[in-house]
C-alpha cells in the first residue's frame, strides 16, 4: 500500500499539490489522470521519492531501491546502448544484470533490433519503451510511471500497456496518461487530480458505474418512428428522441433494465438494427462529468457527487475491496 | 555496469580522454623546444631594441611544460569535466540516476575521480615527455626529482577540478559554470599580492615543479599544498551537498 496523508507541495508561492490522500492498494494499477499543471508530474516525483512534500506525509511499503520510475521525458546517455543502458540500471542499484532477462525485456518493449545500437540515433518513440524498459529490469514492487507512452504510436502504445498489465498484483502500478483510453485499458483503480487537489480516487469500475448516463444511441436502417413509438411504451424508458429516420437516442431509468430490456423490444418491434452504443459512456466524458459535478459542489457545499473523497486516505473497506 | 565503468566509458567513447591527453602531450613535446629556441627567437622579433635571453637552463623546459599545463591543459580537462560534473543539466538523466543511486556522493565521487585520474595520468605523460626532450635539447635533469616535483602540480589540478565539480553542482548549468570556474583560476594568483595570503594560495603550487626538480626543498610550499588539499575536499563534499539538496526543482 503507497498512502499519502494531508501531501502539500509548494514552489515558492505556487501551491502544486494540495491536501491530496492518495491510496494506492498494493498490487493494482493506478491511472492517474487530470489536465496540464494539475501536479501528476509532482505527485509522482513524490511518491518515488525524488522530491520532498512540503507538507504531509508519505508511506510507502517498498524501499527506494525497490522503485521503478519512468520519467514524462526519458533522456539516457546518448553513447550507450540500450543493452548497456539496462546493466546499467541493474548495476546503480547492486543488482546483478542477468544477460537473458535484459534481452528479453529490450524484446518485449520492442527494441529487439536496436539492442546495440547507441541511443543517440533514438527516436523519442524508441526512447521511452527503453525508459519502460529500465524501469521494469529488475522486478520492482513499485513501478512508477509518468506518460509512458506519450511518445508511442498506436502499435507501440498497445504493446507497451500490454507488458504493464501483466504486472498487475506482482506490483504496485502508478501511470500517470492524458490518453484516458490508455487508463480504461489496464487500470484498476482510477486518481483525479486537478490543480493540485485529488478531486476524486476509487475503483476505475466505481466510477464508471455511478457516472455513465443510462443514455443509448440506436442506429437503423429506417423505420425510427415505428420503434421509438414501442420504446415510449415501456415503463422503464423516460425519454424517447427521434434524429431523422435512422436513429433514436434512448433514455432508460437505469443501466441494468436498459441491458436487459433493450435488444427484447428491438426484436419485438422488428427493427432492422444497424448499431446500439452508449452514449458518453467513455471515460473522457465521464471525467468530465466527475470534474463538472465536482465543481459544482465546491459553489453548493450541501451536494456531494457519489465516489468523491473529499479528503484523507481511503476507507479500509475501499482497500479491502481491491 | 557499475558508475565507475560508467565514467571510464564515458571518458572513451566521447574522446574526452583524447582531448585530455592530446593537449598535455603537445605541451610537454613543445615546452623544451620552445625553451631551446627561445633565445634565438626573442631578438629577431623585437626589432631594435635588444634583449638578452640567457641561454635555458634544463629546469626551464620543466618550468614552461608546468605553467602551460596547469593552465592550457587544465582549462582542457576542465572543458572535458564540466558536463559530466553538472548532473542536473538535463532533467531526464539526472531523474535516471537519481531514482536509482542511494546518495549524491554515488554519483559525484566517481565523475570527480575519473576525470582527474585521467588528467593525472596525462599530465605526468606529458611531464615525462618534457623530461626526455629536455634532457636531449638542453642538458640532464634527475627524472625522481621531477616527477617528486610534480606531487605539488598534481594537488593543484585537483584543486582545479574539484572547484569546477563544486560551481557546476551550485549552478547547474554548463557554459556558466565553465565560465566561472576559469574566472576563479584567474582571479586566485592575484589574491598572492596580499603578504599575509602570498604563501597559501593554491597558484602557489604551479612553480614547484622546477624549484624541486632544482634540488630545493617541499617546506616553502607546505601552506599552499595543505590549503589546496583542504580546499579540494571541502569542495568536493560541498558538491555532494549541493546535488543531495537541490531536488526541488527537478
Amino acid at each position: 500500500m503507497i498512502r499519502t496523508t494531508h501531501l502539500i507541495k509548494r514552489y515558492g508561492t505556487v501551491t502544486a499539490l494540495n491536501d491530496v490522500n492518495v491510496a494506492i492498494p498494493k498490487g493494482s494499477i493506478y491511472g492517474l489522470v487530470g489536465a496540464n499543471g494539475a501536479g501528476k508530474t509532482t505527485l509522482l516525483a513524490i511518491l518515488a521519492g525524488l522530491l520532498q512534500a512540503t507538507e504531509g506525509s508519505l508511506d510507502r511499503d517498498a524501499p527506494g531501491s525497490r522503485i521503478g520510475f519512468c520519467p514524462d521525458v526519458p533522456e539516457f546517455e546518448p553513447w550507450l546502448t540500450p543493452r548497456e543502458v539496462l546493466r546499467l540500471a541493474c548495476g546503480l542499484r547492486k543488482h546483478e544484470a542477468d544477460e537473458e532477462r535484459i534481452a528479453a525485456m529490450l524484446t518485449q518493449v520492442g527494441l529487439e533490433e536496436s539492442m546495440d545500437r547507441r541511443v543517440e540515433g533514438f527516436s523519442r518513440g524508441m526512447t521511452q519503451r527503453l525508459a519502460v524498459a529500465a524501469a521494469l529490469i529488475d522486478d520492482p514492487a513499485v513501478i512508477i510511471l509518468d506518460e509512458p507512452c506519450s511518445a508511442l504510436d498506436p502499435e507501440g502504445r498497445a504493446e507497451i500497456l500490454s507488458l504493464i498489465g501483466t504486472y498487475q498484483r506482482r506490483a504496485s502500478v502508478i501511470l500517470s496518461s492524458h490518453a484516458l483510453s490508455d487508463v480504461q485499458l489496464i487500470c484498476s483503480n482510477i486518481g483525479i487530480l486537478q490543480q493540485g487537489s485529488l478531486i476524486w480516487q476509487g475503483k476505475l469500475d466505481t466510477l464508471l458505474r455511478d457516472h455513465v448516463k443510462p443514455v443509448w444511441r440506436i442506429r437503423l436502417h429506417g423505420g425510427a418512428a415505428a420503434v421509438a413509438i414501442v420504446l415510449r411504451s415501456q415503463p422503464w424508458v423516460l425519454n424517447v428522441t427521434e434524429h431523422g429516420n435512422n436513429e433514436i437516442e434512448l433514455e432508460a431509468s437505469s443501466i441494468a433494465h436498459a441491458e436487459e430490456q433493450i435488444a427484447p423490444v428491438l426484436s419485438r418491434a422488428h427493427a432492422a438494427l444497424v448499431a446500439l452504443e452508449p452514449v458518453g459512456s467513455d471515460l473522457e466524458n465521464i471525467l468530465e462529468r466527475v470534474v463538472s459535478s465536482i465543481t459544482s459542489v465546491k459553489k453548493k457545499p450541501s451536494r456531494r457527487p457519489v465516489g468523491h473523497i473529499p479528503s484523507g486516505p481511503a476507507s479500509d473497506e475501499e482497500e479491502d475491496e481491491a | 555496469m557499475n558508475r565507475w565503468k560508467l565514467e571510464w566509458l564515458r571518458l572513451v567513447r566521447t574522446k574526452r580522454w583524447l582531448a585530455i591527453l592530446g593537449v598535455f602531450v603537445l605541451l610537454g613535446i613543445l615546452a623544451p623546444v620552445t625553451a631551446y629556441f627561445l633565445p634565438r627567437l626573442v631578438p629577431a622579433t623585437t626589432g631594435s631594441i635588444r634583449i638578452e635571453v640567457l641561454p635555458p637552463h634544463p629546469y626551464d623546459g620543466i618550468a614552461y611544460y608546468v605553467d602551460n599545463a596547469l593552465a592550457l591543459g587544465v582549462f582542457v580537462a576542465i572543458i572535458a569535466a564540466v558536463s559530466p560534473f553538472t548532473v542536473d543539466a538535463h532533467r531526464g538523466l539526472s531523474l535516471f540516476y537519481r531514482s536509482r543511486v542511494p546518495n549524491a556522493g554515488k554519483l559525484i565521487i566517481p565523475k570527480y575521480l575519473v576525470v582527474l585520474a585521467a588528467t593525472l595520468v596525462s599530465f605526468v605523460v606529458g611531464l615525462i615527455l618534457c623530461w626526455g626532450e629536455t634532457s636531449l635539447l638542453l642538458g640532464h635533469i634527475a627524472l625522481g626529482r621531477v616527477l617528486l616535483g610534480s606531487i605539488l602540480s598534481c594537488t593543484y589540478i585537483a584543486f582545479a577540478l574539484a572547484l569546477s565539480l563544486a560551481l557546476s553542482s551550485l549552478l547547474r548549468a554548463v557554459l556558466p559554470a565553465l565560465g566561472f570556474t576559469v574566472a576563479f583560476l584567474l582571479v586566485i594568483p592575484f589574491l598572492g599580492a596580499s603578504s599575509l595570503a602570498a604563501r597559501w594560495i593554491p597558484s602557489n603550487l604551479v612553480g614547484s615543479v622546477g624549484t624541486i626538480a632544482a634540488g630545493g626543498g617541499f617546506s616553502s610550499y607546505g601552506p599552499a599544498a595543505g590549503m589546496t588539499v583542504s580546499a579540494t575536499v571541502i569542495l568536493v563534499f560541498f558538491s555532494i551537498f549541493l546535488v543531495e539538496r537541490i531536488r526541488d526543482s527537478l
